[in-house]
């Protein structure tokens, strides 16, 4: 070990670092030399750090990286990633809960259903406005029928948008739950779980949610806006019944369909996502207008 | 911007090896470093890369932004979502998984290491990137690739010295 002390053990640190990557300049090379002839300490500390590159090369062996076929196939077929205009790719999947790596299984590159991009403009479009309250809601409830023989590789996927009643559960629930809290939608709900997950203003200036409900069989997770006191839901993924809900009321995201969700997200939100203080604040006023 | 073009898919697939392993040491958890991997690559196919961009360079670089996004984004959420406290520290589940094998622990290591550490050793002393490559990969000067780099090899110099059996 270096007994001079801290301050050139650092700069030798440096030094050495540099030689070991062949950065250094031909006279500081030469110097580094002459000096390890007769400095066995700097020798010593040398080959400590040449081994911490050895075992960095042991531990994270090429051979042992597993490329996920969803990845290899995307650049081996030579087919193109399902082309949504203008649309930004899927951003890391923004993972809202707990590991998921059972349903990754599930995810076969081919059954990965790609949400329909729109521009904001065509969600106001009166087609759009085609959901009834009542689907979502019992698709939340887990009244609808359930998807039948949903093996793991059936996921379906289905995609709703259409404004909500005032008296909707899930409206008032948009109203009112901060990001990260759960709210329970009773009634109408049918006991299904529910929880924002973040909020953002959209380039057409409407605040936005990004929400999450789910019961024992059915999980949503989608994004609503606000617009003159009506929340709109603009974009929304119901998972199928892919395993049971793990207690909390959610099943686990998929990693697709979150990447599906924040892929919207990405396409309309201006700026970056609310603090709770400014959420809060974009509440009240909500509260105001109705 | 310059104008994008179209990325060659098999030089991209040949980097994807590469490209996962700096996953790994970004996100330090195999699944987040699955999900990043195939971020990136749908990111360079949709959106191409700069024609006279070096590919292996481009793509670190988007794999590495995309992360930084998530980070971003998943700050948001952490900070108002107490279902995530258990996942707050992924070294540590990650630490009670790990066999004690040697090479677990080397991994261990560098995840304990600061990002910007990790990045740096991992384009570097990893991947074989130059000084100056990896300064644009980061978007940092090449002084502070190098005093990161340094700094990340004393440190996990130190934890081996410590684990290591004198011999």
């Amino acid at each position: 070990m270096n007994e001079n002390g801290e301050p050139e053990r650092i700069d030798d640190d440096a030094l050495l670092s540099a030689f070991i990557d062949g950065e250094l300049d031909e006279s500081e090379r030469q110097s580094v030399e002459a000096r390890l002839e007769s400095d066995h300490s700097l020798r010593a500390r040398l080959a400590a750090l040449r081994d911490v590159d050895a075992a960095l090369g042991a531990a994270f062996d090429l051979e042992a990286m597993a490329v996920p076929a969803s990845v290899t196939s995307l650049l081996e077929t030579g087919a193109e990633p399902e082309s949504n205009a203008g649309a930004p790719t899927a951003r890391a999947p923004r993972r809202a809960d707990r590991q998921d790596e059972d349903k990754k299984v599930a995810e076969a590159p081919g059954e990965v259903v790609r949400f329909p991009t729109r521009r904001v403009s065509d969600f106001f479009a009166p087609a759009a406005i085609a959901a009834s309250v009542a689907l979502m809601a019992g698709y939340v409830a887990g009244s609808m029928q359930a998807s039948p023989a949903s093996g793991p590789g059936d996921a379906r996927r289905i995609a709703f948008v259409g404004a909500l009643g005032a008296e909707d559960p899930i409206a008032a629930a948009l109203s009112a739950v901060p990001s990260g809290q759960t709210a329970a939608l009773t009634e109408d709900g049918g006991g299904a779980a529910f929880r924002p997950v973040l909020s953002f203003r959209a380039t057409d200036g409407s605040f936005c949610r990004e929400f999450e409900a789910g019961s024992a069989l059915r999980s949503v997770h989608g994004v609503a806006c606000r617009d003159a006191g009506q929340w709109t839901v603009r974009a929304m993924i119901s998972g199928a019944a892919l395993d049971i809900a793990d207690g909390s009321g959610f099943q686990t995201a998929s990693a697709a369909d979150a990447a599906l969700i924040a892929d919207f997200i990405d396409g309309v939100i201006e700026g970056d996502p609310f603090d709770l203080d400014d959420e809060a604040a974009a509440l009240e006023d909500g509260a105001d207008e109705n | 911007m310059t104008a994008k073009g179209g990325v060659d898919r098999s030089a991209l697939l040949d980097l994807t090896p590469r490209l996962k392993r700096f996953c790994l040491v970004l996100t330090r958890r195999a699944e987040d470093a699955d999900d990043l991997l195939q971020a990136t690559v749908e990111r360079l196919l949709t959106k191409g890369a700069p024609a006279e961009a070096d590919l292996k360079k481009w793509a670190f670089r988007v794999c590495r932004n995309i992360w930084i996004d998530e980070l971003r984004s998943r700050n948001v959420r952490q900070a108002t979502s107490i279902d995530d406290a258990p996942d707050a520290n992924p070294v540590d589940g990650e630490r009670a998984a790990m066999a004690r094998a040697s090479l677990a622990e080397v991994r261990r290591a560098l995840a304990n290491l600061p990002a910007e550490q990790r990045e740096a050793i991992s384009l570097v002393a990893i991947e074989g990137y130059s000084y100056k490559e990896a300064a644009e990969i980061m978007n940092a000067p090449i002084g502070t690739v190098m005093s990161r780099l340094s700094r990340a090899r004393a440190a996990l110099a130190a934890v081996f010295e410590d684990a290591a059996p004198v011999t």
